[in-house]
Formats: C-alpha cells, sequence, structure tokens
C-alpha cells in the first residue's frame, strides 16, 4: 500500500471505532429504557354515599366542579331516615347536624377534589349505602403504567427507578417507582407500575392533569451489564461542558 | 459452389447447441415460464413494500424503497427484454450472403465479396501496454483470420518491442504521437490511415477464431447495418475476482444483448467488432469524450437511423480482470460512461431522435450502474436497527409473511439466474455486493465532472489490492463489530433478531472479499506464483460469455435489516 493509502485506512479505522462507540453507548443507553405499553394519570377517589336510601331532591354540583370540604352535593329524602327521626333513633348529633325533620340530608365533601362522576343525578334514588358521586382528591395525581418486561428486565425495576412522563402536550415530567405489581402472561412480566411525580401532585384535577389522560412512561432500569454508568458518564459530561 | 463457413453448416442441420455451449439466444419455454413467475414475484414484493399497513420508520423505509425501486425497475426490464430475444439475427438474406461470401476461393482468391462485389476490411488491433505475449497471440490470431483483410496493430503504448512482434506476424504497426481520445482517439488515427470499407476492432487481449470474419461479414449485406458486435468471452477464470467478473456479464451477453436486437438498441462493447466505415464517418468518427466510446458511438449511430446487430456466438476469447485493482478500474471506467450518458445525453429527452424502445434500452443502460450503490443503502440499513431501533417495515410483519415476499423475489431472481447460466455463483454475489464504492465514486465523479484516467482492463500492475479496497475494508470494520453488539444485544434478550442475522451474512460477504484481497497480496508477495495465461485461449465448452456488468440475477441480495438488496436480472450494457 501507498504510504497516503495507509493513512486513509488508519484514519477510517479510527473514525469506524469512535462511530461505533458512539453508536454503542446510544444502544446501551436504550438497552436501560423500557416504554410503557400504556399508561394514564390516575387520581385517589373518594366515593360519596348514602346511609339511607332516597330520592336526590337536589344536586348542587356538576361533573367537574371543584369542591372544598364540607361544601354541599346532594340533599337525599328518604322516609326511612324520616321516619328514624320521628322514633328519635338518629342520636348521632354529627348525622343529625346535616339532616332536617322530613328526612332530608345533606351530603357534604369530605375531600377538597374535583367531582369526577356523578352515578345519581337530581330526581334519582339513591340506595341506601350505594354511591352517589366519585369526588377526585387534589394533589392526589399519580401515574399508573403498564411494561411488558423480560424477567431479566423485571429484576431491574426498584422503587425509586426514574421515570419520564410525556404528557399529550409534549411536556416533560419527571417521576420515580413507588409501587409494582406484576402478572405473567407467558413469560413476560406484566407489569403495573405506580409512578409519582411532583411535578403531578401539586396540580389540581382538572384540564390535562386529571385522572384518565394518557401519558407515555419512559422507565429508566437499573444499570447492568459491562457498560453500566458509561452512558450515565458521558451525559453527565456533555452536561457539564455545557452541550 | 462457395464453401459456407462450417458454423453455419452445423447450425443449420440443429447440432449447434450441444457443439457450443456457451452461445446465447433463445430463451427456453421454461426460462419463459421462469420469468413469467419471477416477474410475479417481483410485482407482488413491491405491493408488499408499498402498502402502507408494512411501512416502518421512514428512514430506513425511505433507503429500503430508493434500492428496491433501482433493483426491481432494472430486473422487469431486463427480463422483459430478455422475453424478446430469440429472433435469430441471421435472416435470409445474410444466409444468402454467407453461402457467396468467397466466390473465388477455388482460384485462390479469398476476399469477401458483399452483393458480388468485393469488399476491403481492416482490422485494428489496439494496444496499450499489455504484455508482449498477450499482444503476439491476438495479432497472430488477427493475422490469420480467414478471408482477406488487412491486420493493423495501433499502439498507444509506444513499445518498439511491439512494432518487432506486428512486423514478425505480418500486420502494419501504427503509432502516434499524441494519446489524444484514449482508445477512440487511437481507432480514429488509424481510420485516417486504414480505409476499407469495414474495420473489426479487437482489444489486445481479445484472440479472434478463424472464421470471425466469415460469421459477421454477412450481416452486412443489410445496407443498414452500422455495426456487428459479438460477445466478450473469457478465458482466463482463475481467480475469484474474473470468476465473479466473468459470470456477472453472462446474462448479459447471453439473453439481454440479443435481446436488443429485437428493440434495435444493441450496443458496441468495444472489441470483438465489426464497423461500416460508412457508417462511423457519418457520426465523426469513435466518439471520444467518454470513456465508454463504444455506448456513446452505438447511440450515435443509433440516433442517426442506422442498425445494429448483436451475434451470440462467442468468437473471440480473451481476459477478465484477474486482480481487485484491474476490476476496480474496469467497473470504474464503465460505470462512469453509463452515467455520462445519464447525466450529459439523457435517451429520454425530446432532442434525442431514438425510437421509444431504444430510449428505453439506453435509459437501462445509464442507470443499470445504479443497481451496483443499492447494496450500499441496504447494508446500512440493519445497522440503523441494530443501534438506534429505526425499522424498515412495521413489526407486525411476521417472519414467514416477510420471507414469502422477499423469497419471491430474490430467490426468483437468483433460480433464474442459475437457470440462465448454468451455475450459480458466490463470486458473482460477493462481487456485486462489495463493488458499491466504485460505482459510489463513479457517480460522484460524474455529478463533479472529474476526469478519470484510462486504464487497460487487462494490465496488471504489482500495486497492493488494499490501496483499492479501502472503503471495503471499513465497512467490514463497523459490521464487524455492529454485529457483536447486535450478537450481545440478542443474548441478553435471548432471541435472534433478523437485523443481527442480516448485518453478520454482509459481515461474512465483506469479509470473503477482503480474504481474497489477502489471499491476492500474498500472491504478488510470491509473483511466479500466478498461473501463466493458458498458451492459445481454446474455445472450449465451459467458456464464459461475458461483457459489461450486469448482474444478473446474480446480485446480491444483501441487506438490510428486513430488506435485502438484491439483484435484477439483466443488465445493462
Amino acid at each position: 500500500m501507498t504510504w497516503a493509502n495507509r493513512l486513509k485506512m488508519t484514519a477510517g479505522l479510527l473514525i469506524v471505532l469512535v462511530l461505533v462507540a458512539a453508536f454503542t453507548v446510544v444502544f446501551n443507553q436504550r438497552q436501560q429504557r423500557v416504554l410503557s405499553t400504556s399508561a394514564a394519570i390516575v387520581a385517589e377517589s373518594y366515593p360519596v354515599g348514602t346511609d339511607y336510601g332516597g330520592i336526590v331532591t337536589r344536586q348542587y354540583v356538576e361533573v367537574g366542579d371543584e369542591v372544598a370540604v364540607g361544601d354541599p352535593l346532594f340533599d337525599v329524602r328518604s322516609l326511612h331516615l324520616q321516619r328514624d327521626i320521628a322514633t328519635g333513633q338518629v342520636a348521632d348529633p354529627a348525622l343529625a347536624a346535616g339532616v332536617s325533620a322530613d328526612g332530608t340530608s345533606t351530603i357534604a365533601a369530605t375531600v377538597d377534589g374535583t367531582v369526577r362522576e356523578i352515578a345519581v343525578p337530581q330526581g334519582g334514588f339513591a340506595q341506601a349505602g350505594g354511591m352517589l358521586a366519585t369526588v377526585d382528591e387534589n394533589s392526589s395525581l399519580f401515574v399508573e403504567a403498564e411494561f411488558q418486561l423480560s424477567a431479566r428486565d423485571y429484576a431491574r425495576i426498584a422503587e425509586g427507578n426514574d421515570v419520564e412522563l410525556l404528557l399529550p402536550n409534549q411536556a416533560l415530567l419527571e417521576g420515580a417507582v413507588v409501587g409494582i405489581d406484576v402478572t405473567t402472561v407467558e413469560g413476560q412480566a406484566l407489569s403495573t407500575v405506580r409512578i409519582e411525580s411532583r411535578d403531578l401532585s401539586d396540580k389540581s384535577a382538572t384540564g390535562m392533569f386529571q385522572a384518565g389522560t394518557p401519558v407515555q412512561a419512559t422507565l429508566q432500569l437499573r444499570q447492568d451489564g459491562p457498560l453500566a454508568g458509561v452512558g450515565d458518564a458521558v451525559r453527565d459530561l456533555l452536561r457539564k461542558v455545557g452541550l | 459452389m462457395a464453401r459456407i463457413p462450417s458454423a453455419h453448416h452445423h447450425r443449420r442441420h440443429g447440432h449447434a447447441q450441444r457443439e457450443q455451449p456457451e452461445k446465447g439466444g433463445e430463451p427456453t419455454p421454461v426460462m419463459i415460464l421462469l420469468v413469467v413467475v419471477a416477474t410475479i414475484g417481483v410485482l407482488a414484493y413491491t405491493g408488499f413494500l408499498l402498502a402502507p399497513g408494512s411501512r416502518g420508520d421512514l428512514l430506513p423505509y425511505v433507503m429500503i424503497i430508493a434500492a428496491e425501486s433501482v433493483l426491481v425497475v432494472q430486473a422487469l426490464l431486463s427480463m422483459w427484454t430478455i422475453l424478446s430475444s430469440g429472433r435469430n439475427p441471421r435472416d435470409y438474406a445474410a444466409h444468402d450472403a454467407a453461402a457467396r461470401l468467397l466466390p473465388r476461393l477455388a482460384r485462390g482468391d479469398d476476399r469477401i465479396h458483399l452483393r458480388g462485389r468485393p469488399i476491403v476490411i481492416d482490422v485494428l488491433v489496439t494496444v496499450y501496454g499489455e504484455e508482449l505475449d498477450t499482444v503476439r497471440r491476438t495479432v497472430t490470431a488477427a493475422v490469420g483470420m480467414r478471408g482477406a483483410h488487412r491486420t493493423w496493430v495501433l499502439d498507444d503504448g509506444r513499445s518498439d518491442d511491439v512494432r518487432t512482434l506486428a512486423e514478425t506476424a505480418g500486420a502494419r504497426y501504427v503509432r502516434r504521437l499524441s494519446s489524444h481520445g484514449a482508445k477512440a482517439g487511437n481507432i480514429n488515427h488509424a481510420l485516417t490511415l486504414a480505409k476499407g470499407d469495414f474495420f473489426a476492432i479487437f482489444d489486445a487481449d481479445f484472440v479472434p477464431v478463424p472464421t470471425f470474419l466469415l460469421q459477421t461479414m454477412p450481416l452486412f449485406v443489410h445496407d443498414d447495418v452500422a455495426f456487428v458486435q459479438t460477445p466478450q468471452v473469457y478465458g482466463n477464470l482463475h481467480t475469484v475476482v474474473a470468476r465473479g467478473a466473468a459470470y456477472m456479464q453472462t446474462v448479459f451477453y447471453r439473453f439481454v444483448q440479443p435481446g436488443r436486437n429485437r428493440f434495435n438498441a444493441a450496443i458496441c462493447v468495444g472489441t470483438n467488432v465489426v464497423f461500416r466505415r460508412t457508417a462511423i464517418d457519418e457520426v465523426g468518427g469513435m466518439y471520444t469524450d467518454s470513456k465508454s466510446e463504444d455506448v456513446w458511438t452505438s447511440l450515435l449511430l443509433h440516433e442517426r437511423g442506422w442498425r445494429s446487430v448483436f451475434l451470440p456466438d462467442a468468437l473471440a476469447v480473451g481476459e477478465a480482470p484477474e486482480t481487485i485493482e484491474a476490476y476496480s478500474k474496469q467497473q470504474l471506467r464503465w460505470a462512469t460512461g453509463g452515467f455520462e450518458i445519464l447525466l450529459r445525453h439523457n435517451p429520454l429527452s425530446l432532442r434525442r431522435r431514438l425510437t421509444m424502445d431504444q430510449r428505453i434500452q439506453y435509459l437501462v443502460t445509464a442507470t443499470f450502474y445504479l443497481t451496483g450503490i443499492c447494496p450500499l443503502l441496504l447494508l446500512l440499513v440493519p445497522p440503523l436497527e441494530i443501534y438506534f431501533d429505526l425499522r424498515p417495515m412495521t413489526l407486525e410483519t411476521t417472519v414467514l409473511t416477510w420471507a414469502l415476499y422477499y423469497g419471491g423475489f430474490y430467490a426468483m431472481q437468483i433460480l433464474l439466474a442459475w437457470f440462465a447460466v448454468g451455475s450459480f455463483r458466490w463470486e458473482t454475489l460477493t462481487l456485486a455486493t462489495v463493488s458499491f464504492p466504485i460505482y459510489a465514486k463513479a457517480l460522484w465523479n460524474v455529478l463533479l465532472g472529474r476526469d478519470i484516467g484510462w486504464h487497460v482492463t487487462g494490465s496488471a500492475s504489482r500495486r497492493s489490492p488494499f490501496n483499492f479496497v479501502i472503503p471495503q475494508t471499513l465497512f467490514f470494520v463497523f459490521l464487524a463489530l455492529t454485529t457483536l453488539v447486535a450478537g450481545w444485544r440478542d443474548v441478553d434478550n435471548g432471541a435472534l433478531t433478523l437485523a443481527t442475522a442480516w448485518n453478520a451474512t454482509n459481515t461474512v460477504i465483506l469479509g470473503a472479499f477482503l480474504v481474497t484481497a489477502l489471499r491476492e497480496a500474498r500472491a504478488m508477495a510470491r509473483p511466479q506464483e500466478r498461473p501463466a495465461p493458458s498458451a492459445a485461449p481454446v474455445v472450449t465448452a465451459p467458456l464464459t460469455v461475458v461483457a459489461r456488468p450486469l448482474p444478473l440475477a446474480a446480485r446480491p441480495a444483501e441487506p438490510a435489516a428486513d430488506e435485502p438488496a438484491l439483484v435484477p436480472a439483466g443488465g445493462a450494457r
């Protein structure tokens, strides 16, 4: 070979090596991440119920209304309650405070939150012990995501692992794993992971931030294997030098 | 009664097939069936690729579609050309002329007559630094051809040894002062001296059979025939490169060129050809502004309404490029010539006076070498999937579905090539896959208008083949490392992926080529080990008819992660 070509060959080999190294880091980073098969925002929800069955005579709120603790939600008039009052059986002062002599009880919110569902609208009949509505508690939003993982990857999830949440409006939130449920389907672990995010739990349950909003969750697995930490080290380096 | 050349005699009695197995021409009914089935396979594969449902990530998908479109279109057009072949270029008038070719032979006058008039034939042997023994064989054979003719040795190598050799052999010797216009310029210069009615051209390494003139001249009985081209046949299949290069062109000479007779678009390939002087004079001599003076001259003649005839009989035996250097330079020259036509003389332009048939055939010629660039795109698809998880096809496509469509295309192409050529050659597949840097460079040179030097195909230098395979070496290293990464991933995941399999296959193919380069380098270190070219090439059965590259089917299918590359049947120039 001529010297010029030897030089070319050497330079080319170096470039190839650098390229492969860079691509391998990228590839390894991707290997540490798992995309959710499905994920959605979920809220702690509180059912609103009544002990006495009766007609809903007044509905104070609509779906989506924000409520605070003690806000009236429904009036329910119950013949049973009326009879119990008449016979003096309602001795509980707390309950007594919310009822009138004609057997109408006013049902109030027990948490701050947003009305998500009304099961029995005004004019409907509420069963004793039944549910009238649900209220999503404020500042209780979290994400439930499903991941399909190989056994090996399942072993690499732990509480506290970082998760990136991508909202439908392309906003990115940081989160962390707080709980894992798993069922095995055909050798694959179908994991339901509960993810909490400070950015999310601060929000009141309205608009984009409400139960049912689909999101995409990218779970960072525990680093494993020969390149563990290399990718992060490179990323940290790039960040440090300002790229 | 005049003597009838023996080959004609045999053909008339139907013995020709057995005695000349390398003869091209008429596709058999089974071949036609294969072509039809292969066409259906091509169309099904195209439909599969284009179906919106199978589309994957944009980047690899576009790469696959670009590469496969070129391959598919070339495959379809060449199969169409193959189906069109089968008409014997020797019609009644030609047979009749053959019978009256040497009317005075009994009286010792072997001048060739056409329509009862004697004609003057010049035989031009172009020399440009070839080895003396090679030149001697050709010149001796040229002088010894039957039928009166004058033999001229056109020496651009300016060698006194060649001059002595020409004198000894009984040929005339011509040396010019400049090398302007390379081979075409050399011929044009000689035509100012040799003013016969017809002239034949032989490269210094193509040894004609004695009956060459007797077989080709009768076709000129038609006044509109500008040239009669015969195939390039190689006698030196000693190296992997020579075999690969030779078999690559088999289909071109056996089926595509005969098919082009039907379109009046058979092209000249620069050697083993006879021209009518008046036709060449009409277009101002051989075309000198291109590395492919032969194709350009054909194109200009066709534009002027001349007819060309391809005679699929092996009438001269030459040498295929034996080394990687020779092969690289030959392919670079041919590919550059093809791309020049595409970019400087678009055959579809309204200004060209060509028939639609000719336009299509020249377009195939001009774009043929794009198929050589396709493997580059396809080689890159598996790494894209391995490193970046970009897939050309959706994951919903099952391996079985994919294999069915894919097989319908590539397997049929290989089967067709195998059937057409008589055997399947891994050398061809390998060469076709690894030659992309040559064709890419040719395209690049043409786009930039950069000129390349002119090299003789046969000239063997003593330079290391690794001077010419740097891109291939780098690609091999890249693919080998990528295969390692992919293997590591697959072991991790416990499942082999198609991308890994393709990538490994591509690595092996490139590796095989580099092993060839290594062997060649080692053989050069011990110079005398190379088998000396067999003395007088005798036309024996296993000759390969070859010529310009055309990969027929035998091309590589390599590729892609989910898709491969293939190569069409048929060829281009």
